[in-house]
């Protein structure tokens, strides 16, 4: 399903004052791409992205995914949160079978799925587990299957990375395109970083300080499936560049 | 901070067994190093007491030794029923904690969830716990008379109005984030109460209960004291009117001793329950 962003734009009231946190954002994702947004810090990337998940309503216009518009959360857009928010109660497994049992899924197809998804993730051996015996890359990648059990249409992924190593970082971002190739689901993947950005995405969209306005959209035409080859082509490295200078012309405007 | 302990043990290999070990902030002791230190506390009790008596620093009509407490305790048990009174009391106190907990549970978890049920309840529940409940003995002895109904509703009493809230506070702490995740996987309201805000605070509660469980053993004696035919509070006022000291220790023993194995016993079966809790 395809995401129309219409004129969106968030004003925070509080009784402390009014934040302007995201000025009229437009933007069309199409169904099964890779869209990754790059912006200074508090230019609203989260509450763009919590605005399409549903989880925070606009102050002036709409989000349309499939053609119908938002009006609240719903499993066609699954999420995957910064902070993992693996639910500490459940075991590895009951966390990626959490959507399928609110959906009412019965316990053996459950179990179906989520053997796949703990395969597909290499935790097999850590499906009884709680999250506080896993370690940062292992919670996120239960985050992405139990995001992705849940078989949503749109996949909203806010810095899913930051808070891993370099290398973690890495295997995950391949791991999140394995993914993405084989299941085609729309993408909107929020980030800090360049590399990651340009890595991931079909088009990589830059946003303005705050009030976060969309600056520029940049293509990716970079040939797929990719690997961390390639990162080290001259076209890649040509895109992080002028990436670096649009960011750095924002940052110092 | 950790990773540098080995370095510096290999460095110097008596460097791990430095005296003082365990009192660095936050230090945690081995399990055996904690049940020596839990039961030389309790010997360093008795032996001061003990010390005290045997050289008549204090008056055995006021204080007896260690000794003839226990000497009288097996009395109490063997000529004049202490155990029915016991159970007497264990059982009001049951009985007044489970009534207080069947009913604040239900509605702590509707306050908690719902504002407008809060709005609706936490004020008057603010203000009846304020009112103590020893203060309303005398108004539950005309009441309902001096019987077991009385002993239950003042541990209800005691212990409902904080139960309510606190219940709600803790249902209230759900993380916003896991909320908001169980939504984006298509939960509904009534799923997100029951699969997320609830385990979310059981622990919490569970927890509450056990404070409040300690408290209803207050109110259950002062109750007793006041008026009844049985239970420990009564036997400990009939010790006194007859200048019976070691009764009374020993009663008030009795009650610490069945308080501290009930919480014991509470915190096993909460971390057996709440094993995911890091
Ligand atoms: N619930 C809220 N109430 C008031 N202000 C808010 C709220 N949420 C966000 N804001 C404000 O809106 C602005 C944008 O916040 P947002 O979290 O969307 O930024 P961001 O681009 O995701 O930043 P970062 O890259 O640091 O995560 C910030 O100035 C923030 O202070
Ligand atoms: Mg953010």
């Amino acid at each position: 399903m395809d995401v129309q962003i219409e004129n969106v734009a968030k004003t925070f009231v509080s009784r402390r004052g009014t934040v302007e946190a995201l000025a009229p954002v437009s933007l069309d994702v199409p169904a099964g791409s890779f869209v990754t947004i790059l912006g200074p810090s508090g230019c609203g990337k989260s509450t763009l992205l919590r605005i399409v998940a549903g989880l925070e309503e606009a102050s002036q216009g709409v989000v349309r995914v499939g053609g119908r518009e938002v009006c609240g959360p719903g499993a066609d857009r699954g999420m995957v949160f910064q902070a993992y928010s693996l639910f500490p109660w459940l075991t590895v497994r009951e966390n990626i079978e959490f959507g399928l049992r609110a959906k009412g899924v019965p316990p053996r197809e459950r179990r179906a799925i989520s053997d796949e998804y703990l395969r597909q993730i290499g935790l097999e051996a850590f499906a009884d587990r709680y999250p506080k015996e896993l370690s940062g890359g292992m919670k996120q990648r239960v985050a992405i299957a139990r995001a992705l059990a849940n078989d949503p249409q749109v996949l909203l992924l806010d810095e899913p990375f930051g808070a891993l190593d370099a290398q973690t970082r890495a295997i995950m971002q391949e791991h999140v395109l394995g993914v993405w190739e084989k299941y085609h689901k729309t993408i909107l993947f929020v980030t800090h970083d360049i590399e990651e950005a340009v890595f991931m995405a079909d088009a990589v969209v830059v946003m303005t300080k705050r009030p976060g306005r969309i600056r520029e959209v940049v293509p990716v035409d970079l040939p797929r499936p990719r690997d961390y080859h390639a990162r080290f082509t001259p076209e890649f490295t040509a895109l992080k560049e002028r990436l670096t200078e649009i960011i750095r012309e924002e940052l110092t405007a | 901070m950790r990773a540098e302990r080995p370095l510096d043990a290999r460095a110097t290999p008596a460097g791990s067994r430095r005296p003082g070990r365990g009192f660095k902030p936050l230090g945690e002791i081995p399990a055996s190093l904690y049940t020596t230190y839990a039961a030389a506390g309790f010997l360093g009790l008795v032996a001061v007491w003990s010390l005290l008596t045997s050289t008549r620093a204090v008056d055995p009509l006021f204080l007896p030794s260690p000794a003839e407490i226990l000497r009288r305790g097996w009395e109490l048990f063997r000529d004049m029923g202490f155990g029915a009174d016991v159970a007497a009391t264990v059982l009001r106190v049951f009985l007044g904690f489970a009534a207080a907990s069947a009913v604040a549970l239900p509605l702590g978890i509707l306050m908690g969830v719902y504002r407008p049920i809060e709005a609706l309840v936490e004020p008057l529940v603010s203000f009846a716990r304020y009112m103590p409940a020893s203060a309303f003995i005398p108004l539950l002895i005309l009441w309902v008379g001096v019987g077991e109904a009385e002993k239950v509703a003042v541990i209800f009493l005691g212990s409902v109005f904080s139960l309510v809230l606190m219940v709600a506070v803790h249902i209230r702490q759900a993380q916003r984030e896991l909320v908001e995740a169980a939504y984006t996987l298509g939960a509904s309201d009534a799923f997100v109460v029951r699969h997320v805000i609830l385990p979310n605070a059981w622990p919490a509660i569970y927890d509450t209960l056990r404070l409040v469980l300690g408290w209803a053993w207050t109110y259950i004696i002062v109750a007793e004291l006041v008026a009844a035919d049985s239970g420990i509070g009564h036997v400990i006022l009939q010790s006194q009117r007859m200048l019976n000291t070691g009764n009374i220790i020993f009663g008030i023993l009795v009650i610490g001793v069945i308080g501290l194995v009930s919480d014991l016993v509470m915190k096993a079966a909460g971390r057996a329950l709440f094993a995911w809790r890091g």
